[in-house]
Parts: C-alpha cells; sequence; structure tokens
C-alpha cells in the first residue's frame, strides 16, 4: 500500500474520530464537570425543568444470608458495606419528578410506602420530607431535611426477608 | 383613808361633778396651787407615800438570811466583774489541771493543741515517720514505680521492650513475624527462594496506594488482548517495524467504526438495570427535624466526608429478629 493511500486513510480516520466526539452520544464518556457534581446513573435524562426536582429511589435488599452484590449497585456498594451485611441486591429502581409543594409516593417492598414532598429547592440545594410508613400505615420515619443538588442520602433498617432494606434517594435537577 | 375638803374638790373635778362654786373654791385655795397644775396632783400625793418603806429587812428576815450570807450576796450582787467560776466547774467536772489548760486553750482561740501523737499512740502506730504512713504525709507524691513493676514481675529488660514499644513514635514493626509466617525468615535459603516477591511484597505493602493501570488486564479478561487500533509511538512508528497487512486492515476497520459511531444513532442504555450507580462526588445532608415511631430507634451514619448520609432505622417492635448494623 502506498503512503499516500495510508495518509488518506488515518486523515478519514481523524476526521470520523473527530465528529464522533463532538457528537451526543460519545459526549457521555466524558467525566463530568468537577464544578457541578455529575448526576448518577443514568446521564442520558435531560435535566428536569427549572424548579423541578427529579427523584429516584433504589429498594436494595441487604442480607447476610449470601455473598453477592449486585453489579448495579456500583459506587453504593462500597458504602452499603459498612453496614456489615455481605450480600446485597437491588430490587427496583422508582423516578418521580416533582415541583416544589409536589408530593410523591413509592410503594416499597414488604407494603411500605416512602412519601417524599418537595418542600423547596435552589441552586444549591432540595429541601424535602420524607415519610416511610410500614404495612400497617404506621409512620416509621418522618424527617425534614436538604440536600446538596444530585445528592443522595439513604434510608436504611426497615426489615425485609432475613435482611433489611436499604433505600438510597438522590435528587438530581 | 378620809379624804380632806380639797381632796375631794379636786375628786370631784377630776371625775366632772364639780359645781362652779366647787370649782371656785379647789382654784383659790393655796394649797391646791401646785398640785392643782397637774389634774388630782393632790390626790397623788396622798396616794403616794412619802418614803420607800424599808422592806429589805423584812424580805431578808423572811428568807432568813443571815448577816454573813447577806454581806456575800450583796457583795456579789454590787461586784463589776463576774466571779471566777472555773475552777469550781472544773472541780465538778472532774477534769484534772493539764486537761483543763487544754480545753482553755482550745476554747481560748490559742493555737491548735498538738493532738497527732496522742492519736497515732490510740491508734497502736508508734512511728508515723516510717512506712506508709509517712508516704501518706510526705508532701510529694511518693515514687511507686519500682515497686509496682517488680510487684507485676516485669524485670528492666522486659520493661525496657514494653516501655520502648509503647513509646514508638510509629506502629511495631511487624515484618519480621509476617515474614516467618509467610517462611520469608532472613536467612540465605529463603533469601534465595523469595529475591524479588519478598521484596515487591514489602514495598508494595509499605508504599501507598495509588492509581495502578488496569487497562492491560482489562483488555486480556474482554479477549480483546490486542487491541483495535494502536498508533505506533518513537521507534516503534517507522512503517518497516509495522506488520503491513495489520496496519492496513486495521486502519480500515477503525475508520468504519468511526463512521460506524458518527452516523449510527446511539442506543440509550435501559438506566434502570444496566448502568451501574454512580453517585455525586459530594453528598451533604442537613437533617432540620427527625422522628421515629415509638417502636423504633435511629442512628445517622456517614463513613466518609462525602459519603452518602445513612438514616438507619431498628424497628423495635417487629417480631422479627432485630436488624442490625
Amino acid at each position: 500500500m502506498t503512503r499516500t493511500l495510508r495518509l488518506l486513510f488515518a486523515c478519514l480516520l481523524s476526521l470520523g474520530l473527530g465528529i464522533a466526539a463532538s457528537s451526543p452520544a460519545l459526549a457521555q464518556q466524558r467525566p463530568p464537570a468537577r464544578d457541578v457534581p455529575a448526576a448518577p446513573s443514568d446521564r442520558t435524562q435531560a435535566p428536569a425543568p427549572v424548579g423541578r426536582v427529579d427523584l429516584q429511589v433504589m429498594v436494595v435488599y441487604a442480607t447476610e444470608s449470601h455473598s453477592k452484590v449486585d453489579p448495579s449497585l456500583g459506587q453504593l456498594a462500597g458504602y452499603l458495606r459498612n453496614l456489615r451485611y455481605t450480600g446485597y441486591e437491588l430490587l427496583s429502581t422508582q423516578k418521580a419528578s416533582l415541583s416544589p409543594d409536589g408530593k410523591t409516593s413509592f410503594n416499597v417492598d414488604g407494603g411500605r410506602k416512602v412519601e417524599v414532598t418537595l418542600l423547596s429547592r435552589d441552586e444549591r440545594r432540595a429541601r424535602m420530607r420524607v415519610e416511610v410508613s410500614d404495612k400497617k400505615g404506621e409512620k416509621l420515619l418522618d424527617t425534614t431535611l436538604s440536600v446538596n443538588r444530585n445528592g443522595t442520602f439513604i434510608v436504611a433498617g426497615p426489615r425485609h426477608k432475613d435482611g433489611i432494606l436499604v433505600l438510597p434517594l438522590t435528587a438530581t435537577y | 383613808m378620809t379624804l380632806s375638803r380639797l381632796q375631794s374638790l379636786e375628786l370631784r373635778a377630776v371625775d366632772g361633778f364639780a359645781s362652779a362654786d366647787e370649782l371656785s373654791e379647789l382654784g383659790a385655795s393655796p394649797e391646791a396651787l401646785d398640785a392643782a397644775r397637774e389634774p388630782g396632783g393632790l390626790l397623788r400625793e396622798a396616794l403616794l407615800p412619802a418614803s420607800t418603806p424599808a422592806l429589805v429587812d423584812a424580805v431578808m428576815a423572811t428568807l432568813e438570811i443571815d448577816e454573813p450570807a447577806r454581806l456575800a450576796l450583796v457583795s456579789a450582787l454590787a461586784v463589776d466583774r463576774a466571779p471566777e467560776l472555773a475552777d469550781a466547774v472544773m472541780a465538778q467536772l472532774g477534769v484534772a489541771e493539764w486537761d483543763s489548760r487544754l480545753l482553755a486553750d482550745a476554747l481560748g482561740g490559742g493555737p491548735a493543741p498538738e493532738l497527732a501523737d496522742a492519736v497515732f499512740a490510740q491508734l497502736g502506730l508508734a512511728d508515723p515517720s516510717a512506712g506508709l504512713l509517712a508516704a501518706l504525709l510526705a508532701d510529694d507524691a511518693p515514687e511507686l514505680a519500682d515497686d509496682v513493676m517488680a510487684q507485676l514481675g516485669f524485670d528492666d529488660l522486659a520493661f525496657a521492650g514494653l516501655r520502648d514499644a509503647l513509646a514508638a513514635p510509629r506502629g511495631p514493626d511487624l515484618w519480621g513475624a509476617v515474614s516467618a509466617s509467610l517462611d520469608l525468615d532472613d536467612d540465605a535459603a529463603a533469601a534465595a527462594a523469595w529475591p524479588a516477591d519478598r521484596d515487591a511484597l514489602r514495598a508494595a505493602l509499605a508504599d501507598p496506594a495509588g492509581a495502578p493501570d488496569l487497562r492491560d488486564a482489562v483488555m486480556v479478561r474482554l479477549g480483546l488482548e490486542q487491541p483495535v487500533l494502536r498508533l505506533p509511538v518513537g521507534a516503534n512508528a517507522s512503517p518497516a517495524a509495522a506488520p503491513r497487512s495489520w496496519g492496513f486492515a486495521g486502519v480500515a476497520l477503525a475508520a468504519a467504526a468511526a463512521l460506524l459511531l458518527v452516523f449510527t444513532r446511539p442506543v440509550a442504555p435501559e438506566s434502570d438495570a444496566v448502568m451501574a450507580v454512580q453517585l455525586s462526588a459530594i453528598n451533604n445532608v442537613e437533617i432540620e427535624e427527625l422522628s421515629v415511631s415509638e417502636d423504633a430507634m435511629v442512628q445517622l451514619l456517614q463513613f466518609d466526608e462525602n459519603a452518602p448520609t445513612i438514616i438507619f432505622i431498628e424497628d423495635l417492635g417487629s417480631d422479627e429478629e432485630g436488624a442490625t448494623l
């Protein structure tokens, strides 16, 4: 093959890579900007409209009966291991979009319910009220808290089978 | 007692029953001039005795106090200073002479009596300057370290080792014990058998964790032992070094892959199941209010500075076995 032909192919390749790099598809793989905490999990999701907060609740089953860790838990597994449970399984993921003063409810395994009310949000933090009820409808937890933008907090402890449920909640906007 | 004319007139005047003639007669009388300055003056003079009767002799006779006793009582009542009763009281109490002196000094506010010797004598501690008592009474704390170590059976050698270990600025060197357990002793045979591995192990244990390059291992694990495209650099960049067939095919494949990426719409992955969770670098929660049911206990956990806060609820009212951290 002549040198000219190789050069031509190299140029085509560079052109193709350059166009691909500017496309949204490959843009997903870039590391996020450091000044804004990256939205977790689904990066293809468009940011919430102005004033709204996208809430994601994961239902994780933690047990000591086995030592398998669901790979989809990603970074979360590293923190959950501190709870001394050996096995973690992602049961479900639920999402909702809330506007200020909006309320949503998530049904969790074992007949439990997680209700979240978005009280307010600004550029940096989202303030919400989280209520967890047991299968009898009695309130187990009632807390008002604020979390940083795209931040995550976890509610853990409700019993499930021979272990507990761990509920990471993430507020993205 | 019979009242005179003037006394009767005065009495009637004081009671308000005197007539005008009687009042004139009373006012004109020379005896009433002085006494009449005060209403009832004449009556008062009639009622009051001219002199105090002498009752002392009568009282003394009644009390049967003879003359010497009377004189002594008079003297005692007339004396300027209180009589000295201490000796009589002490005699009544049966307190001896020297005791009374001590008591007097103590009561008199003088210097505190020295009772230590008497107390030690009572306790049977003859010589308070010796032994434990001396140590307790000493101004400085006694040196007990040597005695304690002797009681614990620590000889100087063992103690020195323990002391050095405790005082060491960093943790004790465990490599010797670890290497012995791993059969990595420093003798020649072991050194010959484990030359590089031992040193590598030691270095790996001592060095802080870095960022290992996993690319090659990942590629091998994925079955991509040879990269799809490798741009030669430096000496390997010469066309003569690269196999011609692989170079042409590699470039062609890369171009085709690039064009496919450009003109093919990417499929959004299933975020629920396929993509692993990636958390924000900062996860900061500020809890304003928190309440739990009466049958539950709550703990707040955060295992790292930017780790997600965990609100851990333990339902104490459940029939199931308790959840533990």
